[in-house]
């Protein structure tokens, strides 16, 4: 039997590299930058308390995702205005990492993004920008591959043409 | 697609410096949490039932036989502490024994959960507190809380055992299905070993037949009835083949009837499918209970959604259900017979393959789908007489086909096609001249002119011919056209992503099929290319590569852009998921098919109002383009930015316009031109009908405002119909159709 000890370095492990992703993954569906704080921190006890749940490592990633998500949902079912366009600022980046031009670029992206309905946004968000596998995504948004394919097509086609203009 | 993906690089590439949490603000955070933990569970309680302090809760938080010899509990507000001694906890066949059992070390829930699965199911539970005793019989963590019976039981407020009973009862006789569905014994089946099983369409067997809405009505009261209890959150599903919620033409969900929800979802073409289903997430859709109602022809389905687009939420009109119900259709259902038919011509296989998916769509048949896994078409009887077989011996024979016995299961091409191409010929010529300039034989065609088409994504050769991928799909060789080996050509019915291969079909209608393989061989190759350029940095690639990447993919992607001007409207269908198991919706990219309408009268009226007046526009907009009331410039424009479902925009892009050659019909020397309204890069090539490469006209150069001309030469080119195309460096591009003689 693991031991507590062990499971927690175990998660540690897991969970440290995915901290940067599962953050901005909630700042793309969060306004406000508290409320992101907020939820990734009960995404990260609620994933550290079912982590004994977890039956493949490698799914650790989606999982995690599975596990904000719903919480991310949760918190726009109480306060529907949660939601909204997370406009990053350069100073919000790893610096030398994007360059000024690249930042105004991913304000667009991500402007257009939240123009898309929800679903669509997070299908696109999750295949085309985390790179997590259709089965994957399908599994985070509690659906069939099928769905999400069709998803990220029309967002895709969406996007196309929102910043295409 | 390319300034998508660089947007979307540029995300990937982001990487957000102040994460709120870095690893020691996580590990003092888990600490806490860990100390708060063992302690919550108490503050719940005794928040919940104000300062409880001397009765064993200890018994409440295990999750099975818990049986406490002796224990103390010392509590107060701030810091409740259990201490317990001999402590036995059972789950199943295990038994943990602790003699000295406190809480601030141990966790008597972790020690439970570890040594079973989070839903915790016992038998013979014994509660002892105090000196109350409760007996449970079979627990489920899932259903019963024993906070809940421990507590009531030392209060006496409840009584514990009826409300056992109960549960029980409703409960005995389901199976659970995942972790959330519950479903009644006798909705399943069982396999050889006596497991039970999900049955697929279980109801089709029992229903399969076209009821009346009286029946209809009858049926859904006597099955409410018979099942009650049966079902949790009964609801109604009707099945249809243009699903709502993700086309964007044609949207409408539940539809409130009597009491149940009605449903319109993807199935069989023109059919209403009544469903009974029980928690129909997506991702365990169960299907049984099924009722079909099979309209015969579009109009009258149209006008069904229709009437449910604007009753959402409102009872249906039981009325026009009752009409359309009692449309004479069982005669299909009766006169169904399959074949398996091999064509190993490339025309004629090429016509029946449309042909097929034509009648199939067109007729309406909920049941000449193709047949899945197997070589060849699944044909009705209609095509069959059609296509020239006689109904022989309750079996389907090829006249003049001697080879053909009951025991031969398959056509062979060779002798079959030189005995029969004659008749084979005109049976489906016939078709296609009557279906000549959208004018159907009524008969065959009833209301709407449509074509299957599908888009398939990239496959290279040996993909493409790989059995398994081609599984549910038609399938018909073409020896001919290949010179080494059998060539596959198939008609998938889902979309897939890259382009619309029966777009292709259509288009290819009067050149062969090699056309179609280059195609998809040319969207590989720019495909490939692309994703290899995308792997480079922008200073690595070579000038070459990205010309010939540009080439490649203005000819690949502007290979459909030739056919945009066709005054088909595109109906995105999707794929029923009951077509492909899980697995296969997985590693494919099975998605929608695309029905292209011709836009007559009867469609338009069976349209949705805001659809109908998007298209009735269009079209009286490219009507007077081309009859030269308006420019084409101007047309889209005209649009008021509404979306162009006829591709009137193709007409004139932006900075681009007045595309023009003259003379067209041209015997091999014409003029081109056009006008720029702004300064850009252009280039000029000249496309083949369907859409590939064969010449530039002229090459990139910079052109300020004004009009330009080109002469261009052909006079060395087969006869037939070319595209012309111009390009520019911000992405617009027109064709014009130029015709040789």
């Amino acid at each position: 039997m693991v031991t507590g000890l062990e499971q927690d370095r175990i998660f540690m492990e897991l969970l440290e590299p995915n901290l940067e992703k599962l953050w901005r993954f909630i700042l793309s569906f969060i306004k406000d930058k508290d409320d992101a704080k907020d939820i990734m921190s009960d995404a990260i006890l609620a994933a550290y308390e079912n982590f004994g749940k977890l039956e493949s490592h490698e799914a650790f990633l989606s999982w995690l995702f599975t596990t904000a998500r719903r919480l991310v949902y949760k918190a726009g079912k109480k306060k529907a205005d949660i939601f909204g366009a997370s406009h990053f600022d350069l100073d919000d980046f790893k610096s030398g990492n994007l360059s000024p031009q690249e930042v105004s670029e991913l304000n667009d992206l991500y402007s257009a993004l939240d123009k898309l309905p929800s679903e669509q946004k997070e299908a696109v968000v999750l295949t085309s920008i985390y790179g997590f596998s259709t089965a994957e995504a399908a599994d985070i948004q509690n659906t069939v591959p099928n769905t999400v394919k069709v998803r990220v097509y029309r967002a895709k086609r969406k996007l196309k043409e929102l910043l295409g203009s | 697609m390319q300034d998508l993906d660089k947007y979307l690089n540029t995300a990937r590439k982001a990487e957000l410096d102040n994460v709120p949490f870095d690893k020691d603000g996580i590990g003092s955070m888990l600490q806490k949490h860990r100390e708060a933990g063992s302690q919550n569970f108490f503050k719940k309680i005794l928040s919940k039932y104000g300062k409880l302090k001397m009765y064993s809760i200890m018994s409440i938080i295990t999750a099975s036989i818990l049986f406490i010899s002796s224990m103390m509990l010392d509590s107060n507000d701030s810091n409740p502490t259990v201490k317990a001694k001999n402590i036995q906890i059972t789950i199943g066949n295990d038994t943990t024994n602790i003699e000295n059992y406190n809480s601030d070390e141990h966790d008597l829930v972790d020690i439970a959960l570890n040594k079973s699965t989070p839903t915790v199911k016992a038998k013979n539970i014994k509660i002892i507190s105090g000196s109350d005793t409760t007996n449970i019989d079979n627990y489920n963590s899932d259903e019963h809380d024993l906070v809940d019976i421990a507590l009531n039981n030392s209060t006496n407020s409840i009584n514990v055992e009826n409300t056992q009973n109960n549960e029980e009862d409703e409960y005995e006789d389901f199976i659970s299905i995942g972790s959330s569905l519950k479903i009644h014994k006798d909705m399943l089946d069982k396999d050889e070993q006596g497991n039970y099983i999900i049955p697929m369409n279980r109801g089709v067997k029992e229903f399969d037949k076209l009821l009346t809405t009286d029946e209809v009505l009858t049926f859904a009261d006597k099955f409410q009835k018979d099942n009650r209890g049966k079902f949790k959150d009964t609801t109604f599903l009707i099945y249809s083949p243009l699903n709502s919620s993700q086309s964007k033409y044609l949207r409408w969900q539940h539809l409130v009837f009597d009491n149940a929800t009605w449903n319109l979802n993807t199935s069989v073409p023109n059919s209403v499918k009544l469903r009974y289903a029980s928690d129909a997430n997506a991702k365990g859709r169960l299907e049984y209970a099924n009722v079909n109602i099979a309209l015969d022809n579009e109009s009258d389905f149209f006008r069904l959604m229709n009437e449910m687009e604007n009753n959402i939420s409102k009872t249906l009109d039981v009325s026009l259900l009752k009409e359309l119900c009692n449309v004479p259709l069982s005669d299909y259902y009766s006169k169904l017979e399959e074949i398996t038919l091999r064509i190993d011509n490339a025309d004629i296989a090429k016509q029946a393959l449309l042909y097929a998916n034509m009648n199939r769509m067109l007729i309406g048949n909920p049941f000449a789908e193709f047949k899945l896994k197997d070589k060849g078409l699944l044909l009705p009887q209609e095509s069959l007489e059609k296509l020239g077989f006689k109904f022989y011996d309750n079996k389907f024979t090829y006249p003049l086909d001697e080879t053909f016995t009951e025991k031969s299961p398959k056509f062979f091409a060779d002798e079959a096609y030189n005995k029969n191409k004659e008749v084979l010929k005109n049976g489906v010529e016939e078709w296609f001249i009557n279906s000549k300039d959208g004018k159907l034989d009524p008969e065959w065609g009833k209301h709407i002119r449509m074509m299957l088409s599908s888009t398939t994504e990239r496959s290279t050769d040996s993909d493409f011919l790989k059995e398994d991928h081609i599984q549910g799909y038609v399938q018909l060789s073409y020896p001919e056209l290949v010179t080494s080996r059998e060539v596959n050509v198939i008609t998938p019915i889902s979309k897939r992503n890259g382009h619309d291969f029966g777009l292709y079909l259509s288009s290819l209608k009067n050149s062969n099929v090699s056309d179609l393989k280059e195609l998809y061989n040319l969207n590989a190759k720019y495909r490939d290319l692309q994703s290899i350029m995308s792997e480079k940095k922008s200073d690595e690639v070579s000038e070459q590569d990205r010309n010939e990447l540009k080439k490649l993919e203005l000819t690949a992607n502007n290979a459909l852009h030739t056919l945009k001007y066709s005054k088909l409207i595109p109906i995105e269908i999707p794929i029923p998921y009951g077509i492909h198991s899980k697995e296969e919706l997985a590693k494919d990219d099975f998605s929608s098919v695309t029905l292209w309408y011709y836009p007559d009268e009867k469609f338009l009226d069976a349209l949705p109002v805001e659809i109908r007046d998007k298209v009735v526009k269009e079209m009286n907009l490219l009507e007077s383009v081309v009859a030269g009331e308006l420019p084409a410039s101007d047309a889209c424009q005209a649009l008021d930015g509404e979306e162009s479902l006829l591709g009137l925009c193709n007409l004139a892009d932006m900075a681009i316009q007045n595309l023009n050659a003259a003379p067209n019909p041209t015997d091999g020397n014409c003029e081109i031109s056009y006008s720029l309204t702004e300064e850009r890069y252009t280039k000029m090539m000249l496309l083949d009908n369907s859409g590939r490469y064969v010449k530039d006209i002229a090459d990139w150069q910079n052109q300020t405002t004004g009009e330009y001309n080109f002469n261009l030469d052909i006079s060395s080119l087969p006869n037939g119909n070319y595209n012309i195309a111009v390009f520019t460096n911000k992405n617009e591009k027109i064709m014009f159709k130029l015709m040789k003689k």
